[in-house]
């Protein structure tokens, strides 16, 4: 019986109508672009034509490895992912006391979820009021608690003010130092990220996945007498492996793209530049100095950094699930 | 499905359990209430050490009102908001339909070059579309925000994930009874989607309301901007009246609340159900 | 579902009816529209109202939020910018050099009958003139800065200020006075605003230069330079009359508008600070002020910056005839008593303000002190800039030094080396391309 499902010419056209609108933008505003970006990138393109376009190779390329600044903001976006496997944790645990019967869940669980669902320039605005040094609510908590506990003179970090970081990271230059230990911009962000995060999306998949756990695993488990942390080490956590490699991809793959709106938002990249991700520094250097080879070639410097890191965790992952 | 049994059984059961989710739920809501008490505020009473405000003024509300153009900022996302959401949604399911439904030759390929790009980060296309706006003269224009935003590769994804679902017979059904392939898309196969369309249009909706690199980068007329932009501006170029900043945040921040509470199931769903099938 | 489709087409036809009904751009004006991209402010507003008053035909309007030099260079290649716009400062003309965007106003110049050189105040000289004698704008104002005091908070610390210029040694213990703590120690009246920005002014007062004389070199890392830069950090950190940035940005919390240093002084968060004439354009908002002014203080040589800001025409405009009526507008005297009557800055024209009646204004007769600007006008040298760095280049590296050293995490000596290091290196880049050897690096001393 002849059914609109036979793989036939006939079908192309009325196919293509259906998908026209969608693949005209598709092509248009993103397959396109970045096919464009992929060529531009080895030229010398600038939208201030300070120099006649011209063919550069890999001159863009040789460049971004040698400006010190790329660094440093490879390294801050790899500074602020430091909180994922903080952000991913919570979520299980968020999703662990959420499960199971309980009245009131979904009480709970619309709260948590509240300030992912409402994250944006507004919350932002918040949090840098949140964190103001002098005035703000949470270092009068801080300070507060640490008068209490005897410690008067204490003053709280003044957070978005400072460059200080908790791996003591120095500021012009890729490095270490003593002197700038401390809580400073960075961390704050972390902190507000790990608000925003720890009841969104990654608590929701997690509460799913532990739904999904065979009850027999359990029930074998207690049948052998193991404790509470044994059953979460050998039943949930195995069981949960999908979940946490699909979640720890995702989020590897906003953490390295991410940190423009908050940077822009909160602290214009400052304090001297220490909360400028690979984002911030593209942004930088397309609608700053409109360099848009060079931008460009950036770009597709993360691309294929995230490409890498998605592979190697894939192949590291899969290597896992195979045991 | 029954729900197994929890696995962190605590010997007092119910009760830490119980503490540590109203612990969380304050941490969690503790800057939300600030924001509000905050925002009913007079701006002496803002450094004070007491949250709650001794003199209230729910007339801030109107004051932002005043100082800024607030509601052309709200105007202007929400109308940018429903023209994307909508075209994403429709050109989204139309293009799932030729994806799932129908068999042409090609098919398989493109719909790989879609995923291939959805693992492009957004700054590699974000450079070439404004350059092609430039040129298009499409800079500083409602079009210009919605026109780009307007086709998702994302939402095609989702949808056909979802199309695949439904049941071939039904469509043959129609079929039968004389119907066209439109027919079979409109009445037939959409409204079985509804859950997924709601998801993806919830989603969109929060995309694009809160976009903020587009508008910034886009637009130069203060009458164009979106609330994103016009709260950033309020909040560096208006000097630190935090109260009305933050009686400006709740309400722009308001529209999403409202969204979430009304479609909460269907979004969990659509989350839940998206992931496991990666 | 038909009912939902429905409801969409309704919602999605409605709101574009409102957008298309309120498009901020609509407009039926027949008079031609010149949009002026500069901030917005009762001068500006007052010069544009004059304008239009004048110019029937034409309706300027002032584009406050496109003011930025990146947006406007972008705007204007993209056929869509202002068709005049202001110029700040030197780094601003290099952009719009090299955006190719400014027109070349050397000959409508020269058709008026105008030089520059002789009949103009040098101060806005870095905005608007090339090394090579071309000019790409109209100077619209020119300033200098003077200590701005708070009169009645200096009486109530007993503390005189010498009216003839004094050295920063005899202000700082001035300075100490009239900062006020609370018992625990939280300062919350500082005696002297800071302005990092200036810092140019400090090196040339104590000695030092920014670039050699034919820019071939940059001298920031000679020992006065350096020494000027350490007596700013000594302000902050060992005099302690003016902020730390945290103290700073906890000043900025309530109150006032915006968190630059002209509200904070009208918020009477500093006893004096530093700056133009022009902030009366701020002040005057503020109620209650007793305000006085006197010269700034020097160091080692008695020189004061002079800065001002240029209108520049959009090359790529259309309206290039009325555009050009601006600028007679500038030269106009009408221009400069409004400039003078609004505080903001002189007019460019010296010959103006010899007039000893432009010192009193009937409408703010508070306003006594004018006259310390004029003479202050005397001693003014211009921001210094070199032909063979990019000049927005070199401001970013200074703005990245001074966030270091503002916040003591880099000592000055340290930054104004890795700033001379790298402008050297960028300069001597340059000098090889143009076919020209860099010269030998001296231990750098004035010269």
């Amino acid at each position: 019986m002849k059914t609109i499902f036979n793989a036939d010419r006939r079908h192309l056209g009325p196919a293509l109508l259906f998908i026209a609108p969608n693949f005209l933008g598709f092509a248009v505003f993103t397959a396109g672009p970045v096919l464009w970006s992929l060529v531009v990138a080895f030229s010398n393109w600038s939208i201030l034509k300070t120099e006649p376009f011209a063919w550069t190779g890999v001159a863009n390329f040789i460049e971004l490895l040698g400006d010190s600044s790329f660094w440093l903001t490879l390294v801050n976006t790899g500074y602020l992912m430091l909180g994922i496997p903080f952000s991913i944790a919570g979520s299980l645990g968020l999703a662990i006391l959420l499960h199971g019967k309980l009245r009131g869940v979904v009480f709970f669980r619309t709260l948590y979820y509240l300030p992912c669902f409402t994250a944006g320039v507004a919350l932002m605005i918040l949090w840098k009021a949140l964190l103001n040094p002098e005035f703000g609510p949470v270092n009068h908590m801080l300070e507060g608690a640490a008068a209490t506990l005897g410690a008067d003179g204490w003053r709280a970090p003044t957070w978005l003010q400072s460059t200080a970081n908790l791996l003591g990271l120095e500021v012009e230059h890729v490095g270490l130092s003593l002197r700038q230990w401390g809580v400073g911009a960075r961390d704050a962000i972390i902190t507000m990220g790990l608000w925003t995060a720890i009841g969104g999306n990654n608590m929701l998949l997690y509460i799913a996945a532990l739904s999904n756990v065979p009850e027999e695993l359990y029930e074998a488990a207690d049948i052998d007498g193991a404790s509470g942390w044994q059953k979460f080490r050998n039943v949930t956590w195995p069981q949960l492996a999908p979940t946490t490699f699909f979640i720890s991809i995702m989020s590897l793959i906003g953490g390295l793209q991410g940190g423009f709106e908050t940077a822009r938002v909160m602290t214009e990249g400052g304090p001297a530049g220490t909360t400028k991700t690979l984002a911030y520094y593209i942004y930088e250097k397309a609608f700053t100095e409109f360099r848009i080879g060079y931008a460009s070639a950036v770009s597709w410097v993360l691309f294929t950094l995230i490409f890498a890191i998605t592979l190697m965790q894939w192949r590291w992952g899969a290597k896992n699930n195979e045991e | 499905m029954s729900a197994p049994a929890k696995p962190l059984p605590t010997p007092a059961g119910h009760l830490p359990r119980l503490i540590a989710l109203w612990l969380i739920a304050i941490a969690m809501s503790v800057p939300f209430l600030w924001m509000i008490l905050t925002s009913l505020k007079p701006l002496q009473e803002i450094e004070s050490l007491n949250p709650i405000p001794k003199d209230w003024r729910p007339d801030n509300y109107t004051r932002v009102f005043e100082q800024i153009p607030y509601a052309r900022y709200y105007f202007n996302s929400i109308f940018v908001a429903v023209w994307v959401t909508t075209l994403q949604v429709f050109t989204s399911a139309l293009a799932a339909f030729a994806f799932s439904r129908l068999v042409w030759p090609g098919r398989d390929s493109v719909f790989k070059l879609y995923l291939a790009t959805l693992m492009i980060p957004g700054v590699v296309t974000m450079i070439p579309n404004y350059t092609l706006l430039v040129k298009l003269r499409l800079l500083d224009s409602y079009t210009g925000l919605i026109l780009p935003a307007a086709f998702t590769a994302f939402g095609t994804f989702l949808l056909r994930q979802f199309m695949l679902q439904i049941p071939r017979s039904l469509d043959e059904a129609a079929e039968i009874d004389g119907a066209s392939r439109w027919q079979t898309f409109w009445l037939v196969v959409l409204p079985l989607c509804r859950p997924s369309l709601v998801t993806l249009g919830v989603f969109s909706f929060l995309g694009t309301y809160g976009s903020f690199f587009w508008p910034l980068v886009l637009i130069k007329t203060e009458g164009l901007r979106t609330l994103p932009i016009g709260m950033l501006f309020f909040d560096s170029a208006y000097g630190k009246q935090t109260n009305l900043i933050m009686a400006a945040s709740l309400m722009s921040v308001l529209p999403l609340i409202m969204a979430f509470l009304c479609t909460q199931r269907l979004v969990v769903k659509g989350i839940q159900a998206g992931a496991v099938k990666v | 579902m038909n009912g939902y489709p429905r409801i969409i087409l309704l919602l999605l036809g409605a709101l574009t009816f409102c957008a298309w009904y309120w498009h901020p751009k609509h407009s039926s004006d027949p008079r031609i529209l010149l949009s002026w991209a500069v901030g917005e402010s009762n001068s500006t507003r007052t010069q544009a109202k004059a304008f239009n008053a004048a110019h029937p035909d034409i309706r300027l309007a002032i584009d406050s939020d496109n003011e930025d030099k990146m947006k406007v260079v972008v705007q204007a290649i993209a056929g869509v910018g202002p068709d005049l716009f202001a110029c700040y400062n030197a780094a601003g003309l290099d952009t719009f050099l090299k955006a190719n965007i400014a027109l070349d106003l050397t000959d409508e110049f020269a058709r008026r009958g105008v030089v520059p050189q002789r009949d103009f105040w040098n101060g806005a000289d870095a905005t608007y003139r090339t090394a090579d004698g071309r000019y790409f704008g109209v100077p619209l104002n020119v300033a200098v800065d003077c200590l701005w005091v708070h009169a009645d908070l200096l009486a109530e610390a007993g503390v005189d200020l010498p009216t003839g210029g004094m050295t920063w040694e005899q202000f700082i213990p001035l300075a100490k006075k009239l900062t006020v703590r609370t018992p625990e120690g939280r300062i919350v009246r500082y005696g002297f605003g800071l302005n990092w920005a200036q810092w140019q002014q400090f090196v040339w007062q104590w000695g030092g230069t920014v670039f050699s004389a034919d820019g071939t070199r940059c001298t920031l890392d000679s020992p006065e330079a350096i020494a000027a830069l350490q007596f700013m950090r000594d302000l902050v950190y060992k005099h302690g009359v003016a902020p730390t940035p945290t103290a700073e940005a906890g000043m900025a919390s309530q109150g006032g508008w915006g968190a630059g240093l002209i509200t904070q002084f009208g918020a009477r968060r500093y006893a004096t600070a530093l700056g133009g004439r022009w902030w009366l354009v701020v002040l005057r908002g503020y109620q209650g002020l007793d305000l006085n002014a006197v010269e700034g203080p020097h160091g080692r040589e008695r020189v004061f910056m002079s800065y001002g800001k240029s209108i520049m025409i959009n090359q790529l405009a259309p309206h290039r005839e009325e555009a050009l009526k601006f600028m007679d507008y500038l030269l106009s005297d009408e221009h400069h008593a409004i400039l003078n009557h609004e505080a903001d800055g002189f007019g460019a024209r010296r010959s103006w303000a010899a007039d000893e009646s432009r010192l009193v204004d009937p409408q703010y007769p508070k306003e006594t002190y004018n006259r310390v600007w004029r003479d202050t006008m005397n001693y003014c040298r211009v921001e210094e800039s070199s032909p063979w760095i990019n000049n927005m280049v070199i401001a970013r590296w200074i703005d990245e030094q001074l966030d270091l050293v503002k916040n003591d995490i880099k000592s000055p000596e340290e930054a104004f080396r890795t700033i001379a290091a790298r402008a050297n290196a960028e300069i001597a880049r340059n000098l090889a391309k143009a076919g020209r050897a860099a010269p030998a690096p001296t231990s750098a001393s004035t010269p």
